[in-house]
């Protein structure tokens, strides 16, 4: 069978070459409001609301892109990763693969709702930034226990 | 669904990696088809039958609480 939308297998490489560095620097801007200064850029926004001012559209701004390239960098090395063939990919894998995008799914969201139940204000605001990530993050997860405990089998 | 593969590589003396190998899957797909924990595609199903150069239905058997 023929995996179709997945990327070739040295992506896994590139994704966890470049989660790491990622990780480290988002920790220390969510830690230490750690920006590079040289970041700081004119860049496009279709919409920007800031906590004091009024709403603009379309207009360019003056803006540090740390945290925006963070994010990029996390969503794109964790879909290389999530996203990757296997060395060997076969049927049985896309099987394994789908049930483990059903359940991270239903993982994700089960959490998500209890957050909006007992989390609220500016702890919801991380909230919903940590689930950007979560989805894949639970997929990967369980998807590499199941690969390897068929590895062990 | 029954299967017999473990039978019929035992017959023609094959190893669940060199089966794996002729069908072009991994070892461990072999390991769960015949373990009974995996249904398999019929065009995988109709590979492993040439190997074995017997039908599919002598190698796969609909059980009871398949119907």
């Amino acid at each position: 069978m023929k995996a179709n939308y997945l990327l070739p297998q040295k992506f896994k490489i590139i994704g966890i070459a470049l989660f790491i560095p990622t990780l480290i620097l988002a920790i220390m801007f969510l830690l230490y409001d750690f920006e590079f200064s040289f970041l700081d850029v004119q860049v496009f926004s279709i919409i920007n609301d800031p906590v004091i001012g009024d709403v603009e559209y379309f207009k360019c701004i003056k803006n540090n892109i740390t945290n925006e390239l963070l994010s990029v960098f996390a969503v794109l090395s964790l879909i290389f990763i999530a996203f990757s063939k296997q060395k060997i990919e076969d049927e049985f894998v896309a099987n394994i693969r789908l049930q483990s995008l059903l359940a991270a799914t239903y993982i994700n969201y089960l959490v998500l709702v209890v957050c909006i139940l007992f989390f609220y204000d500016l702890s919801f605001l991380w909230i919903m930034l940590f689930n950007m990530f979560t989805l894949l993050i639970f997929f990967i997860i369980r998807f590499n226990v199941k690969m390897i405990q068929l590895k062990r089998k | 669904m029954k299967n017999s593969l473990k039978v019929e590589r035992a017959k023609k003396d094959i190893t669940q990696a060199e089966l794996a190998k002729r069908v072009n899957v991994s070892r461990q797909t072999i390991n769960a088809i015949e373990s009974g924990d995996y249904n398999l595609s019929t065009i995988l199903a109709l590979k492993i039958a040439l190997v074995f150069e017997i039908s599919v239905n002598d190698l796969f058997v609909l059980e009871e609480k398949d119907l």
